[in-house]
């Protein structure tokens, strides 16, 4: 019983500070530690929630998670063909156009988003071009990594073993690219999560970086606290998501790759 | 630096003059200048074509000036002297708040992962978790606590510098070989030698990997910072510029920050470079 109680204890050693610091949150301003007015107790962040409705905040995240899914999808599609035609079949250009391309990816990508309002016009095309291009970079770079570190052995084997180039591409290459990939599009992911709401404080009529920008407007403080609070819940759940497709696909793979040898 | 120091001893030991490896450095050099003319060409290329296709109307140039104009008006406006004085505000409450949280994370990192393991544990999620919170989110919420100001960009800065450098150094100081440490208590080192023998050099590498991270985060969010709300610096004068319509100045600024974040990039990259070559070469010459 001792035992399992220390087990338990140990398991949840993370959860306690975790907790401690909501009580925290709800005690301190309560008793004078903190002013109400800038930090009000957690109890009234959950009011406001309630009084938002779970709706409207439900319409607000799926509005960013659309443009996020529309975003980087667009910029996967785009990215991973040049980054396999740039690491695979011609290295020269690769290494030609490399310095040019770590420079444009240098450029922080919400500071593009005053220049495409300028292009396109306040809407939904800047913040799309925005979360493309903080995805486009990590992507292709990694894609272009994985290819060119595919082993040559591997390809030559397979070669004398009379595969043709396509089925080279799908049974060599892709999978020996796939773990460094999935790391570029785990980066891209975080990177445009975070470039979202940069964007969307910035200009735009919906979604989580809009709920802040507005309420800090309006000097809703409790909203605020809210709508940070769900980014970050929001922000959790796509990393733990994709993390979860990670291991899955990893898994297949090395169960693959134990197969084959 | 691996290369030449054992080059150099096998010259020595071979009774060769060090003639030769000189000549390894200056061709090495070469190397170096030749790969950068060779990648600066397609640079170059990209602003010839951007300034080709606007002078023949390709692109519309009140939207997309040529690089000519970009480049003079950022010209005009390094001769007034305001471009200097917003970058110089920029960067240094960058460096205020990244000196800040490397004084205080890199301390706290090695603490956390040598002495305090217990402690570290609990509180590593939870610290997971509040470095994963969105920046941009949290730019109202540092408003709130701090004004509008240097006071909350540097709060800002040092909030999102210091999570690198905390779990480097505490990736850091886990590299380290158990052995090593074993070894080092067996031939009687104290608390002090072993920290500053052993643990230190160790965990050097890690560190600079974080501190080169952190000065790019920290370079990246100043700016974003100051164009969430401010009146003073590089972000500021950006937004500024592009809510007045003065299209060619904007992609000048904008140019500006790129080369500036690229030569921030490449100094860390070769600090980082440093200590890792440092570290191996030590390693060798044991």
């Amino acid at each position: 019983m001792r035992r399992l109680l220390l087990k338990i204890h140990d398991r949840f050693i993370s959860l306690y500070i975790i907790i401690a610091f909501f009580v925290l949150w709800e005690v301190a301003p309560k008793i004078g530690w903190a002013d109400p007015n800038f930090v009000p107790p957690f109890s009234r962040i959950v009011a406001e929630a309630r009084k938002l409705t779970f709706l409207r905040l439900f319409i607000e995240a799926s509005v960013s998670l659309k443009r996020i899914f529309i975003g980087f999808t667009a910029a996967s599609i785009v990215a991973l063909p040049v980054g396999f035609i740039l690491g695979g079949a011609f290295p020269k250009l690769e290494k030609f156009l490399k310095a040019l391309l770590k420079f444009l990816s240098q450029i922080p990508p919400f500071i593009l988003f005053p220049v495409f309002v300028v292009v396109f016009g306040i809407g939904e095309k800047g913040i799309y071009t925005v979360i493309f291009w903080s995805a486009f970079w990590p992507v292709m770079f990694t894609t272009v990594a994985g290819v060119q570190g595919v082993d040559p052995l591997l390809i030559k084997s397979a070669r004398s073993m009379g595969a043709n180039n396509i089925t080279i591409f799908f049974k060599v290459i892709i999978p020996g690219a796939l773990l460094s990939i999935f790391t570029g599009m785990k980066t891209a992911m975080t990177m445009s999560f975070m470039m979202l709401i940069g964007a969307e404080t910035l200009g735009a009529d919906s979604g989580l970086g809009w709920l802040i920008h507005n309420s800090q407007s309006m000097g809703f403080i409790p909203r605020i606290y809210l709508a940070v609070i769900l980014i970050a819940g929001i922000g959790l759940a796509v990393n733990y998501t994709i993390q979860w497709l990670e291991e899955n696909i990893i898994i297949w793979k090395e169960a693959g790759h134990d197969k084959a040898i | 630096m691996i290369k030449q120091y054992s080059y150099s001893k096998l010259a020595r030991e071979n009774g060769e003059t060090l003639r030769t490896f000189n000549t390894d450095a200056v061709k090495n050099f070469f190397k170096k200048i030749n790969s950068f003319l060779y990648g600066s060409i397609a640079i170059i290329l990209f602003f010839l074509s951007w300034e080709a296709a606007s002078n023949y109307d390709l692109l519309p140039s009140s939207v997309v000036p040529p690089p000519t104009r970009v480049i003079a008006a950022l010209a005009v406006s390094f001769k007034s002297g305001e471009l200097v004085y917003h970058m110089k505000i920029s960067l240094f409450r960058a460096m205020l708040g990244f000196l800040l949280a490397a004084f205080i994370s890199i301390p706290m990192g090695f603490l956390l992962g040598t002495f305090f393991k217990t402690f570290e544990r609990a509180l590593l999620p939870f610290l997971r978790m509040l470095e994963k919170l969105n920046p941009f989110a949290l730019f109202p919420v540092f408003m709130i606590l701090f004004g509008i100001g240097n006071v909350e960009k540097i709060a800002i800065i040092f909030w999102v510098a210091q999570w690198p450098l905390l779990f480097n150094t505490i990736a850091g100081t886990r590299s380290i070989e158990t052995n090593m440490i074993k070894a080092a208590r067996s031939m009687g080192a104290n608390k002090k030698v072993l920290f500053f023998k052993v643990i230190l050099p160790a965990a050097v590498p890690g560190i600079f990997t974080g501190v080169k991270i952190s000065a790019q985060v920290s370079f990246f969010m100043i700016i974003a910072s100051e164009m969430a709300g401010s009146s003073q610096g590089l972000g500021w004068y950006y937004l500024s510029s592009s809510q007045s319509y003065q299209v060619p100045l904007m992609y000048g600024i904008i140019l500006f920050i790129t080369v500036l974040s690229v030569i921030i990039n490449l100094l860390f990259t070769r600090l980082e470079k440093h200590f890792l070559v440092w570290k191996e070469s030590s390693f060798q010459s044991n």
